[in-house]
């Protein structure tokens, strides 16, 4: 199989993660710095607005794809990155399907949770 | 006697996973290489531990808001900040190497004329801006955290 | 080559910790010291033909042209890969120096490494002109036009001795067996953006798998080490670059023309008779 398309995507992803959880990050953990430019988001972490955010179709759009973006991202890396280490073609095959089918479930569970909330 | 030589076994001499980390004398991007790889593994690890995390909202609400407070610790802000340290560098440098490795703010090739100096060199500007606007931004996200 | 020129200046002892190793007798590489008088401009392999001819003849390392063409001599002196031959002990600046052989290589003895891997991978990604006038390419009728513009695109990347620094340098190949490193990937880039040439398809195929571009994560150790100042890093990223272009539907270039044969040019130069011609080589 070639590699390029892997790679393209990686890439894609890589600027997908970069806008979408740059936003998420300035939300949930830099609420104060926010409010000091008056946008107050309320406590981020509070159940009510955690509450609230699973029950909006945007938010879950939004976290479906910057789930897929970053768990796709993050495992190909983690794939790449052992790559590297010479093992044998058999263990890599083996390596590749286990994040592979660990990746699709990991993604169901993770979306399943604003989803059933 | 015969062709003894070509079966000897050469003596490997791969520097491994430590030539990864460590390099020797080596100037600023090799070290932003293993920093990106280092970020990059440990925000994957964050990830899978932050939807693990949520899926205490799968029981009810008050084993979340019981985890949060549980969180409500100076080592756990910590461990907040770095993850968002890691994230600025990371992404920052990852958009560095987006250009460059598609080719882009290289530059043409040059001839050689001594004393050589190559794209990366040419292009260190690049580097320093991008380090600029990180530190700048982790000494700002400092005042979320106190 | 010792004893004229001596003592010049303040420092006269030169210190050289060799790293050791025979694989007849040797369980593991050991480093030995060596003292010997320094000279002003001296070289590091200067240092060690002093050390083979006048203390330890056994001492193995390679070197040939001694002034940066061969690519011999390559090993790792203070811990960064330079050429030996190229490298005078001035410049490093310190008068106690640690030499060892290439790492990311096999060692055949002491300072020699085996790089027949680098050459197999070289020869792994076509480095060679590849065109469709296969008729002209075997029967030349004349030269393939090229501007210097062309020829500058790649030129900086034709001037590669392999001598191995750069995948010694480079931390992919610290791990990366398969990995086809620096040195044959820019080698694969100075033929893709050959403007003579147009099959670079069979090239990007050649580098195409996890083993070949995507390895690199331009760290950019080999371009600092590379002593021709190849600049096999941005090869690479030029390289990549091309892969990703071809994979989205980028086309083969036109290759450029055969020459028109010249007209009204000087009259050729006859060929002095004690010159070797043709018919006498084969
Ligand atoms: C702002 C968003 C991000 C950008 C722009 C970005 C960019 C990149 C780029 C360009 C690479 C390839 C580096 C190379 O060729 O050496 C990479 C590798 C990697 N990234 Fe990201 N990334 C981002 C976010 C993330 C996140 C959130 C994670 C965690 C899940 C992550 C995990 C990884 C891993 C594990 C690698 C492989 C590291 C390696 O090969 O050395 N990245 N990233
Ligand atoms: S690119 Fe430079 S360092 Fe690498 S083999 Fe060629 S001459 Fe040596
Ligand atoms: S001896 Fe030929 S390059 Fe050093």
């Amino acid at each position: 199989m070639r590699e390029v398309p892997l790679r393209l995507w990686q890439l894609i992803a890589a600027a997908v993660i970069f806008f979408l959880v740059g936003t998420h990050l300035i939300i949930m953990h830099l609420g104060d710095i926010l409010s000091f430019f008056g946008a107050d988001m309320g406590e981020p972490t509070a159940w009510s607005s955690v509450m609230e955010r699973a029950s909006s179709a945007w938010w879950t759009v939004f976290y479906g794809i910057v789930l897929a973006a970053v768990l796709y991202h993050g495992f190909l890396g983690l794939r790449n990155v052992i790559s590297e280490l010479s093992l044998s073609p058999a263990a890599m095959r083996v390596i590749n399907r286990a994040l592979i089918v660990v990746g699709i479930g990991i993604f169901a569970f993770a979306l399943y949770i604003p989803i059933s909330t | 006697m015969k062709a003894q030589s070509s079966e000897r076994r050469y003596l490997e001499n791969y520097l491994g996973i430590k030539g990864w980390v460590w390099g020797g004398r080596y100037r600023l991007e090799r070290y932003l290489y293993t920093l990106h790889r280092i970020s990059g593994l440990a925000l994957l690890f964050y990830f899978l531990l932050h939807i693990a995390m949520n899926g205490f909202r799968l029981s009810s609400g008050e084993s979340w808001t019981s985890l949060m407070d549980i969180f409500d610790t100076p080592i756990v802000k910590f461990g907040e900040y770095l993850v968002l340290a890691g994230f600025t560098f990371h992404a920052l440098n990852g958009l560095r190497l987006i250009l460059q490795e598609l080719g882009y703010t290289l530059g043409r090739p040059k001839p050689p004329v001594y004393p050589y100096v190559d794209a990366l060199e040419r292009r260190r500007p690049i580097v320093f801006v991008m380090g600029g606007v990180i530190i700048i931004l982790l000494v700002v996200f400092i005042f979320n955290f106190i | 080559m010792s004893n004229n020129g001596e003592n010049q200046g303040s420092v006269s002892k030169l210190t050289l910790k060799v790293q050791r190793y025979n694989p007849d007798r040797d369980k593991a590489p050991y480093m030995q010291e060596f003292t010997l008088p320094f000279r002003k401009g001296m070289t590091v392999l200067d240092g060690l033909l002093y050390i083979r001819e006048n203390i330890d003849s056994s001492l193995a390392f390679r070197a040939s042209c001694r002034m940066g063409i061969c690519g011999a001599c390559a090993m790792l002196i203070n811990n960064l890969p330079r050429l030996a031959c190229h490298t005078p002990v001035e410049e490093i600046g310190e008068f106690t120096l640690e030499i060892k052989p290439l790492p990311n290589f096999a060692i055949v003895k002491d300072l020699v490494p085996d790089t027949s891997s680098m050459f197999e991978k070289h020869a792994s990604v076509k480095p060679y002109l590849m065109r469709d006038d296969q008729e002209e390419m075997e029967h030349p009728t004349a030269e393939f036009v090229q501007s210097p513009d062309e020829l500058e695109s790649y030129l900086q990347f034709a001037y590669c001795i392999k001598c191995g620094a750069c995948v010694a340098a480079c931390p992919t190949s610290a791990t990366g067996k398969l990995y086809l490193g620096p040195q044959a990937l820019t080698q694969a880039y100075r033929y893709c953006g050959d403007s003579r040439d147009n099959k670079s398809g069979e090239r990007i195929s050649a580098v195409d798998p996890y083993y070949g571009v995507w390895g690199c994560h331009f760290a950019g150790a080999c371009s600092q080490v590379c002593p021709k100042g190849v600049d096999p890093a941005l090869a690479i990223q030029l390289l990549r670059r091309k892969v990703f272009a071809q994979s989205l539907g980028g086309k083969e270039r036109t290759p450029s023309p055969v020459a028109a044969p010249p007209t009204g040019s000087k009259e050729k130069i006859p060929v002095p008779e004690f010159t070797v011609t043709q018919d006498d080589r084969s």
